[in-house]
């Protein structure tokens, strides 16, 4: 069998052993040992084994990881959450489907401190989806706006999806951090825009809510929500303003959130305990699977896959349009089954060297993906988002009812995917501007 | 035919990989089809840290290594890493350390053999530059200004007044940028490679020494080497001088290229310093005993041989290049009849 | 087999509290060098290194053993809803089998590493301050060792439940509450 074969059979088992519940870092883990194995001998892939984990854990750059999820830990639990949301609704309650409206945009607006979409959404279905059923809205509404504007989050900066891609890829953090503010916007933008038109042409969606409190109460409210402004400046100070590097400023940024937490007098043993605890725990998975990753690229690189399917691809010469088409259909359907890093870290290996040698700009492939992958968590039948909204409003709303509220976020989602590819403009102007 | 997988940490496109290339091309025609190379670069398979490991364990039989990243496990091999600061042209440095190494420290062999490696070359860079910011007339400027150094460097910037900063490379520019360093002792290309060009305003025309971190563009594991006929071996050592030379020539070259990029958007090269020199010159003197205690302290228990034969080397190299007047062609051969024609 | 679980309960939530200390000390730290820099114009030494050889490995590998406690591993449902549960945890245990077997050959192979890392006193690459970091390398064994020995006890209880029809058991209830029901460790 040729090397290249091997890469190929390599990725047919690792799909059986994921079908199979193996955890998706041991599944890599184990396909990458057997390739190397059966190219280079089982000496060279056991070697790997002993070393690399340590090898690829030992990395300042990605110290930023542990600092942003600690970061957002503090943030949550100083209840910056609760009190952006209730500003949000407080804004937005004469808006047609107000709440829902507001839910976007304070979703939005924690991204800003906070790096990963699951957390946000787990919060903001404790938070949110009480108070839309309360005032009768629509269910599937309710629920599906929750999940779907969470994943907003990881284009906001600062994000771990963006992190792991530039560590994967070696593109600046910085630039990509940037250029997934504007995609991230136009996310918030659309889906307003939709459900505001859904709502008013069915006002039983999202019935008009009634102002319940005063101008007082509002400016109290306003006042309340002042860490999160506080902690977003304070994290964009650190990351553009020269004082420390960006690596740097993940540990700054957590630092901040703590005082925050500290001087709001939320700073307990028992906050500060699970918030190392979630931290720690989520880095921990997190680089198991990032490690398992890393051996799975080195057994394509040893088996050549990559570079023959580049060859293949660029001797095809197929149009940017048709590539990212192929792209984004693989990649929906790895997300039936995949989930979030897993899905990225099983594709890079292949995608980069491809992008790479079709010239393709890699932090305009970075928001690309990084996109991709959060449609992939709102679709079914695997879909994360759906499934930590589930997992808060328990038997009250069903599973099928919450992916049917998705699929009218999945089509604005495709559109501004489409927006994505046509126009690299949308992601890049940004970090050039900031670039000078 | 014996294939040879052969795995670089350096990008494809610098110096020694791009001689690694040639180097392939040459000896697979030299050798009539019976030795053919599968060679990957840019970390792929190796990376700079990985490559003591894959080589051991046979994931590639052979590899660019840099002796800087396994300061514990190669001591000796570091300890002429160090002195890289004493050898201020690139072509009588390289030529020093692959004699030096190759044939004259059994402590190198064991070292190395200890990880199933057998050390084939040693390549020159571009020189070493203090690069800055913003201009100076004096040292006395830099006082209290951090400088990303590695190795030596950072006591030569300690030397300075300066304090050293142990910048992640891929954070340089950013560092620079945003003024949390003020500049860095680095390889003159980084004005290029890592766009220091865009940051950086000055930069001190005079070496601080070359090439700290020591490059080893090819090295074979001993299984290879040993599997290999006598007439593959010939094929390879003959080739040798030319990959050391090749090399070297890049990097060379890739230094003018950057300093002329450099120049092209008003980056100012001057070795007009007051005190620099001075300080350079210090700094390489007494460094000598620095490394000789320091490595004995740590075991190497001849070192202060060691670095006397090394320093003869590097003279004697010094007078053949002052002789042969940069004929690359004369260099090859000096190399041929001194070192590699020696290899065993 | 009570006592052993016990055991390995206590050693993995001491595992834990130690990689919670490390990301604490990691913020400290890099605040610390971050202020020296900007006020006294002079870093703390060694930052760099000891946050990249020693604080980050203790965060990736110490609590490994948690999550494999937990069931925290992020895996691939798609047969949830289509299989019964007595296949489920026959395939759930037999996975079990092979994952202990790999991270016992992981703990192995990382054990000879940290062994050689050990006898020459591994440092830091760093001419100012070389650090020692051998001690790090013997966080990947301990984590990945216990994490088989979880491994080890889910096959058994998976298997069982597969064969005798019992409920199976969901992994030892989580030590903290977590804000994130169903986050498993994704972080996206
Ligand atoms: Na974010
Ligand atoms: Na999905």
């Amino acid at each position: 069998m040729s090397n290249f074969e091997i890469g190929m059979w390599g990725i047919g088992v690792l799909f059986v052993l994921l079908l199979l519940r193996m955890p998706i870092a041991i599944s890599l883990a184990l396909v990458s040992v057997g390739g190397m194995a059966a190219i280079r001998g089982a000496n060279a892939a056991l070697g790997s084994l002993g070393t690399l984990p340590y090898d690829f854990a030992a990395n300042w750059t990605l110290s930023a990881v542990p600092m942003f999820l600690l970061m957002g830990a503090f943030a949550f639990h100083s209840g910056m959450t609760a009190s952006v949301y209730k500003v949000c609704r407080m804004w937005f309650w004469w808006v047609p489907g107000g709440l829902a409206v507001a839910t976007n945009w304070a979703s939005t607006a924690f991204g800003a401190v906070s790096g990963s979409s699951v957390a946000v959404t787990a919060v903001m279905s404790k938070i949110a989806i009480p108070e839309m059923l309360k005032y009768r809205y629509d269910k599937s509404l309710a629920t599906s706006v929750v999940a779907a504007s969470g994943t907003i989050d990881a284009l906001i900066p600062p994000s771990i999806a963006f992190i792991i891609y530039s560590w994967y890829a070696e593109v600046p953090v910085t630039d990509l951090f940037m250029a997934g503010v504007v995609p991230g916007l136009l996310t918030a933008v659309l889906y307003t825009v939709m459900i505001v038109t859904r709502c008013t042409l069915n006002p039983s969606l999202g019935p008009r809510g009634e102002k319940d409190f005063t101008a007082a109460e509002r400016r109290a409210a306003n006042f309340d929500a002042w860490p999160l402004p506080v902690l977003f400046i304070g994290i964009f100070g650190t990351l553009y303003s020269g004082v420390m590097t960006s690596t740097e400023a993940a540990a700054g940024s957590a630092m901040l959130a703590c005082l925050i937490a500290i001087v709001r007098g939320e700073m307990t043993w028992k906050v500060l305990r699970e918030s190392l605890s979630e931290s720690a725990l989520t880095t921990a998975s997190l680089f198991f699977i990032v490690i398992g990753a890393a051996l799975f690229t080195r057994f394509m690189a040893v088996s050549g896959l990559p570079h023959e399917l580049g060859k293949l691809i660029t001797s095809w010469q197929p149009s940017v349009t048709t590539f990212m088409l192929i792209v984004t259909g693989t990649y929906i359907v790895l997300g039936m089954f995949l989930e979030g890093i897993g899905i990225m870290m099983l594709t890079l290996p292949i995608l980069v060297p491809i992008c790479r040698t079709l010239g393709l700009d890699l932090v305009w492939l970075g928001v690309v993906v990084v996109k991709l992958i959060l449609l992939g968590l709102m679709h079914p039948p695997i879909g994360i988002q759906a499934f930590v909204v589930k997992g808060v409003v328990r038997d009250s709303v069903p599973l099928t009812t919450i992916f049917r509220g998705l699929l009218w976020f999945l089509g604005i989602e495709l559109i501004i995917l489409a927006l994505l590819i046509i126009f690299p403009e949308i992601s890049l102007w940004l970090p050039r501007l900031v670039r000078g | 035919q014996t294939k040879i997988a052969f795995g670089g940490a350096m990008p494809t496109n610098e110096a020694n990989s791009r001689a690694n290339v040639q180097f392939f091309k040459r000896v697979e025609t030299q050798a009539n089809g019976q030795l053919k190379f599968d060679a990957s670069f840019d970390g792929q398979v190796v990376n700079y840290r990985s490559t003591l490991g894959s080589i051991k364990d046979g994931l590639v039989d052979a590899g660019q290594l840099f002796p800087a990243f396994f300061f514990s496990e190669l001591k000796t091999l570091s300890l002429f890493v160090q002195l890289g600061a004493q050898a201020l042209d690139p072509w009588s440095g390289a030529a020093a350390m692959n004699e030096m190494v190759l044939l004259n420290c059994p402590e190198c062999d064991a070292e190395l053999s200890r990880y199933k490696i057998k050390g084939l070359s040693f390549s020159g860079s571009a020189p070493f530059y203090t690069i800055l910011r913003n201009p100076i007339n004096d040292i006395g400027e830099l006082k209290g200004k951090l400088i990303r150094g590695v190795g030596p460097s950072q006591i030569f910037i300690q030397q300075l007044g300066a304090s050293p900063a142990a910048t992640a490379p891929s954070e340089v520019f950013e560092a620079m940028q945003r003024g949390q360093i003020e500049g860095a002792i680095a390889g003159v290309d980084w004005l290029k490679q890592y766009g220091l060009a865009d940051v950086a305003k000055f930069v001190i025309e005079q070496p601080t020494g070359h090439d700290f971190a020591g490059r080893m563009p090819f090295v074979a594991s001993t299984e290879l080497w040993k599997k290999l006929s006598a007439e593959q071996k010939q094929v390879i050592s003959r080739n040798l001088p030319f990959l050391v030379a090749e090399a070297t020539a890049n990097g060379v070259a890739d230094g003018q290229e950057a300093r002329r990029f450099a120049e092209s958007k008003g980056v100012k090269f001057s070795p007009a310093v007051r005190g620099y020199s001075e300080k350079v010159a210090a700094f390489r003197s007494a460094d000598i005993e620095r490394i000789i205690s320091s490595y004995k302290k740590q075991g190497v228990e001849r070192a202060d041989v060691l670095v006397k034969t090394y320093l003869e080397k590097l003279a004697k190299w010094e007078k053949i290049n002052a002789e042969t007047k940069g004929d690359r062609k004369a260099y090859e051969e000096a190399l041929w009849r001194e070192i590699f024609s020696k290899l065993k | 087999m009570k006592f052993t679980i016990g055991l390995m309960d206590r050693i993995s939530s001491l595992l834990l509290v130690l990689g919670c200390t490390a990301t604490l000390l990691m913020m400290l730290h890099v605040c610390a060098d971050i202020l020296g820099r900007l006020i006294f114009s002079r870093p703390i030494g060694g930052t760099l290194e000891v946050v990249t050889y020693i604080y980050m490995v203790a965060v990736a590998f110490l609590p490994m053993a948690v999550v494999q406690r937990q069931r925290q591993q992020i895996i691939v449902e798609v047969f949830n809803q289509l299989l019964p549960k007595r296949v489920l945890a026959f395939l759930d245990g037999t996975v079990a089998i092979v994952g202990c077997v790999f991270m016992s050959v992981l703990a192995w192979y990382a054990g000879w590493d940290a062994l050689e890392k050990t006898l020459i006193f591994e440092t830091a690459p760093s001419e100012l301050n070389p650090v020692p970091i051998w001690p790090a390398r013997w966080m990947v064994v301990a984590g990945a060792a216990l994490a088989a020995a979880y491994l080890a006890v889910q096959a058994v209880s998976d298997l069982r439940s597969a064969f005798s029809d019992t409920e199976p058991e969901t992994g030892l209830e989580p030590e903290f509450e977590t804000f994130t029901p169903g986050l498993k460790g994704d972080a996206i």
